[in-house]
């Protein structure tokens, strides 16, 4: 492969997400890395008895580089675990809502007429509207709970996916030389934008409030979320609990983006 | 335009008000008429036709729907009759969207124009709109941890302060930061026909980290956008003979102004659809009285929530498809592009 900045991108790109992935296998497969038995509740990363926020510091252990949060939970490993919540919902909504997009998106090309025009007005309802409240409101039927946040966003995301199926579809008919296993792989950066777009929803999802009866939960939004009182603690200048876990998921997010968007103009460049 | 493409436009429309209207009451079936009944105390039966069959129940709830009789609420954020939590809130939200979007369109507009031009580049843009929406709950936990938090310098919460309704009686609170004015129920309008320029400073006070936190992403995404479709038009082979051979002098930007419209317009859209999701997040972090944030409380309360969080989802879906159908009406369904 020739060297070049675009190559240079994909690769840290790619190493980043890998990283993140990595961190995420580890805590379900081995939790005990991160200095934990398990990752059953925040209160396994409270590292001082005091209930103030304690500041970052670069001399006390990596366990307090991003400081502490409300109970002395210490934010950096809290964040590292909290990928095994996070990404599960993540990996589980993005297979659901692509392969029911997908099979739809291939039934209305098969069968077309009136059911490919039904379908169309119903993607239309459901992307012409804030999909977040489509989410929410779905998420109240099903409850909060890991499921039903699942089944929410696979019910707000499989619309976009039958818009891409439609969209690689014509593609693929003005481009007739293509192969049908170019149609998979053009399928690539939509799905990893949506690594990062998913995990952004789950997160604000998280951070309204939404399923944590307990504040215990180990999960990012949940450690913005501070059981309500975010921005009583920002008043008071404890900006760090926010901008770390901001920061951590941001990164993920941004390098999904950025590997999506460069690894799609390869994609429209073998064109 | 022709008569008939209106009259398409509007049919298409239709449909996708009545789906949406299906999809809500096939979503609202699935709630036990236990929790229904809450926010109906001793009418539930009467006002949705719980007693007729499911073909019927959907006549009843669409006219309860559009008729605003849609029962209590009794949230964190609002006790009392959905439409009245809806008849204060909305104005605000109006103001807001259409301030907040305008001002990011238009900045992002100049930007993206001449920055277009100036750079020069075809390079094919695969950018995905859908991280933008992240981007709202970063730009404004940022801005409040940075300028309400650390620097002090606008407030952590809420439309108004306590003193502006202490000192002015055409202002009234309901509490949880729910504030009603009088005569328009807009805070900004009602400041200036009272002449309270206090009042004015500090709803713009306690509007400047919102208006931002809206501001930035959006202006992000749509001038890149901008910038790459007006480099796409500068570029073309038109633009480079003939009509505009002195490109400068010939006020060549009209052109390019007219060549990007029906792609610009129609990325609006989408755009337009993230924003309210924006607004629905950033409403939730500065507690900034609006829909959004009664939708969120709705949906958090299980018991008295339902018809609140519905309704709610109701209007702005509306604001979203009036939006759309303007757009596609101006843009005379997207096929006009030269």
């Amino acid at each position: 492969m020739k060297f070049n900045s675009r190559n240079l991108l994909i690769g840290i790109s790619l190493a980043f997400i890998l990283l993140y992935i990595y961190a995420f296998i580890s805590d379900i497969v081995y939790p005990y890395y991160l200095g934990v038995n398990t990752l059953s509740s925040l209160l396994v990363f409270k590292k001082t008895a005091s209930v103030i926020p304690s500041k970052p510091t670069l001399n006390d252990g990596w366990w307090n580089y991003f400081g502490t949060t409300y109970y002395g939970i210490s934010i950096l490993p809290a964040l590292i675990g909290s990928l095994k919540f996070d990404f599960t919902i993540m990996f589980a909504s993005l297979a659901i809502s692509s392969l029911v997009g997908v099979s739809i998106g291939f039934l209305i090309n098969y069968i077309g007429g009136i059911f490919k025009k039904i379908i169309f007005y119903i993607v239309r309802v459901l992307t012409t509207t804030p999909y977040l409240l489509i989410m929410l409101l779905i998420l109240y039927v099903a409850r909060p709970s890991e499921s039903g946040i699942i089944i929410a966003i696979s019910v707000g995301w499989f619309p976009f996916y039958i818009i891409r199926y439609i969209e690689v579809s014509e593609y693929e008919n003005r481009n007739s030389s293509y192969g049908k296993l170019w149609k998979l792989f053009a399928f690539i950066p939509y799905v990893l934008t949506d690594m990062g777009a998913i995990s952004g929803i789950v997160v604000i999802i998280t951070y309204f409030g939404f399923y944590f009866k307990n504040p215990f939960v180990v999960d990012i939004g949940n450690i913005m979320y501070l059981n309500g009182n975010v921005n009583a603690f920002v008043f008071f200048g404890v900006w760090w609990i926010v901008i770390f876990p901001l920061l951590f998921i941001t990164v993920f997010i941004g390098f999904t983006a950025l590997l999506s968007y460069e690894i799609k103009g390869v994609v429209s460049n073998t064109g | 335009m022709q008569c008939t493409k209106i009259k398409e436009i509007l049919m298409k429309y239709l449909i996708i008000f009545l789906g949406l209207t299906i999809f809500l009451f096939i979503v609202f079936k699935f709630v036990p008429s236990k929790i229904v009944g809450n926010d109906f105390p001793g009418s539930s039966i009467k006002i949705l036709g719980l007693h007729q069959n499911i073909v019927f129940q959907y006549f009843y709830f669409i006219y309860a729907i559009l008729t605003g009789n849609v029962g209590y609420t009794s949230t964190s954020f609002y006790s009392g009759t959905v439409l009245g939590a809806i008849s204060i809130t909305l104005p605000e939200t109006v103001l807001f969207l259409i301030v907040t979007f305008a001002i990011s369109y238009a900045v992002s507009y100049f930007i993206g124009l001449y920055s277009g031009t100036a750079f020069k580049t075809t390079k094919i843009l695969n950018m995905n709109i859908f991280p933008l929406l992240f981007l709202y709950l970063v730009s404004g936990l940022v801005l409040l941890a940075i300028f309400s938090g650390v620097l002090g310098w606008f407030p952590t919460h809420g439309i108004l302060s306590n003193s502006s309704v202490t000192l002015n009686s055409w202002i009234s609170s309901t509490g949880n930061g729910i504030y009603i004015t009088k005569p328009t129920n807009i805070i900004l309008i009602d400041s200036i026909i009272h002449g309270s320029l206090s009042v004015f400073i500090d709803l713009l006070d306690h509007m400047a980290l919102p208006f931002f936190a809206m501001f930035i992403p959006t202006v992000i995404y749509l001038s890149v956008y901008i910038s790459h479709e007006t480099s796409i038009e500068y570029n073309k082979k038109y633009m480079k003979a003939g009509i505009t051979r002195n490109a400068f002098m010939d006020k060549y930007i009209i052109f390019i102004k007219r060549g990007i419209r029906s792609r610009v317009l129609r990325e609006l859209k989408s755009v337009f659809v993230i924003f309210m999701g924006g607004m629905i997040i950033i409403s939730y972090i500065f507690s900034y009285m609006n829909i959004g944030e009664f939708a969120i409380y709705s949906f958090l309360d299980y018991e008295y929530g339902i018809m609140g969080g519905i309704y709610s989802l109701f209007i702005l879906a509306i604001i979203a498809l009036i939006f759309s159908l303007f757009i596609d009406v101006i843009n005379n369904g997207g096929k006009n592009e030269i």
